[in-house]
């Protein structure tokens, strides 16, 4: 039986078109539905947002921290004794950090230096390659310039206060 | 955006110390793909080791030259092991007495090996000149060039400690410099268990 026929008189066909026509409201009947749920959701979506990170009472540790995470992604290091740590945490009332054990924590602050002295070592590397010797020379060079000015003075670290970290945790 | 970005001058003593124990341990990591690279640069040259004839490891190499490159790196190895013990103390006379002779030994070293280079180039024996030679002048020219970086930067740091004084970061920067050089000595031994001493056994 092609898809597209104007008529067709193949009366044994006909039981099965009027299972396949059931399936089709079934189908209809879904999409209804979503088109409902579609439009409570829309409806109530200020009033139903989660502010936790956490909307499906998560097991695992992805779910104790926003997305996406902080720069410092933990406030409080968790410690990991089994596969689901955050449902462990959460059997003993720990799945949040107490105010009280929040420190500052420092970063290392932004800097370009690293990638920079990647792509020359990079560059380098294939200059010795392909013997190209003043191209190995000046990346040698270059890199070696970027090491001595980079570690030259204290580079700037990004700290992190308590309050700072408390504004973002929403304690 | 930009949170507080505070420079280290402005941190307390113990927090500097926290941000300086955190170099070292990414400065440990550092060393680990060091010894990624090299571990590859050993492989290459076990593989091409009966490879690239007619060279081979075979009666190449003088060893009287060998014991003495060894003697020298490790005696700046020991020398750098006093720069540590006396940065501890906060002796910036003695850090810069064995900081200096460390850097000396190792120039030394340098020269030690770009004569060995010489000669080996001198008699035929090249880079270009088969592939066991070629990747035995990347391994130990590799390690070469990882010491002349380790004496330019201890340079560097010489004058730094002269001009302005012991600070935290100097400590902290030496430390990790010593670590660098430990790391050379270590893989130097490497080199010559197996490249030196079976061209002799």
């Amino acid at each position: 039986m092609p898809r597209r026929m104007d008529h067709y008189n193949v009366s044994a066909w006909q039981p099965y078109l009027i299972l396949a026509a059931i399936g089709a409201l079934v189908i209809l009947l879904g999409v209804i539905f979503l088109g409902i749920q579609l439009k409570f959701s829309i409806r109530d979506r200020k009033k139903r947002k989660d502010t936790s990170g956490d909307p499906w009472n998560g097991r695992t540790l992805e779910w104790s921290t926003t997305s996406p995470p902080p720069p410092y992604n933990f406030a409080i290091l968790p410690k990991v004794t089994s596969l689901d740590a955050f449902w462990k945490m959460k059997l003993k009332g720990r799945a949040h950090p107490h105010i009280d054990e929040i420190h500052d924590i420092s970063l290392p602050g932004p800097t370009s230096m690293p990638i920079l002295f990647a792509v020359l070592v990079f560059i380098f590397g294939f200059s010795m390659v392909w013997n190209i010797g003043w191209l190995a020379i000046l990346s040698l060079l270059s890199g070696f310039t970027l090491l001595v000015t980079h570690t030259s003075e204290e580079t700037p670290e990004q700290i992190y206060t308590v309050e700072e970290i408390k504004r973002r945790q929403g304690i | 955006m930009n949170n507080s970005s505070f420079k280290k001058s402005d941190l307390t003593q113990e927090a500097a110390l926290e941000v300086y124990e955190n170099r070292l341990v990414g400065f440990w990591f550092f060393l680990m793909t060091d010894v990624i690279i090299f571990s590859l640069l050993f492989a290459t040259y076990i593989v091409m080791q009966n490879k690239g004839l007619p060279h081979s490891a075979q009666g190449l190499f003088d060893l009287r030259l060998t014991a003495l490159e060894t003697f020298v790196l490790l005696t700046s190895t020991l020398t750098f092991s006093f720069v540590t013990v006396e940065s501890e103390e906060k002796n910036k006379r003695r850090v810069l007495g064995w900081l200096s002779s460390s850097l000396l030994l190792g120039l030394l070293f340098l020269s030690l090996e770009l004569y060995e280079f010489h000669q080996l180039i001198q008699a035929g024996h090249g880079p270009q000149e088969s592939g066991f030679l070629s990747s035995f002048f990347i391994l130990v020219g590799t390690h070469g060039l990882h010491v002349l970086i380790g004496v330019l930067m201890g340079s560097v740091m010489t004058y730094r400690i002269i001009k302005r004084d012991l600070t935290p970061l100097a400590q902290s920067q030496l430390q990790r410099l010593g670590l660098y050089w430990h790391f050379l000595d270590i893989i130097w031994i490497g080199i010559f268990t197996v490249v030196y001493l079976p061209g002799v056994l």
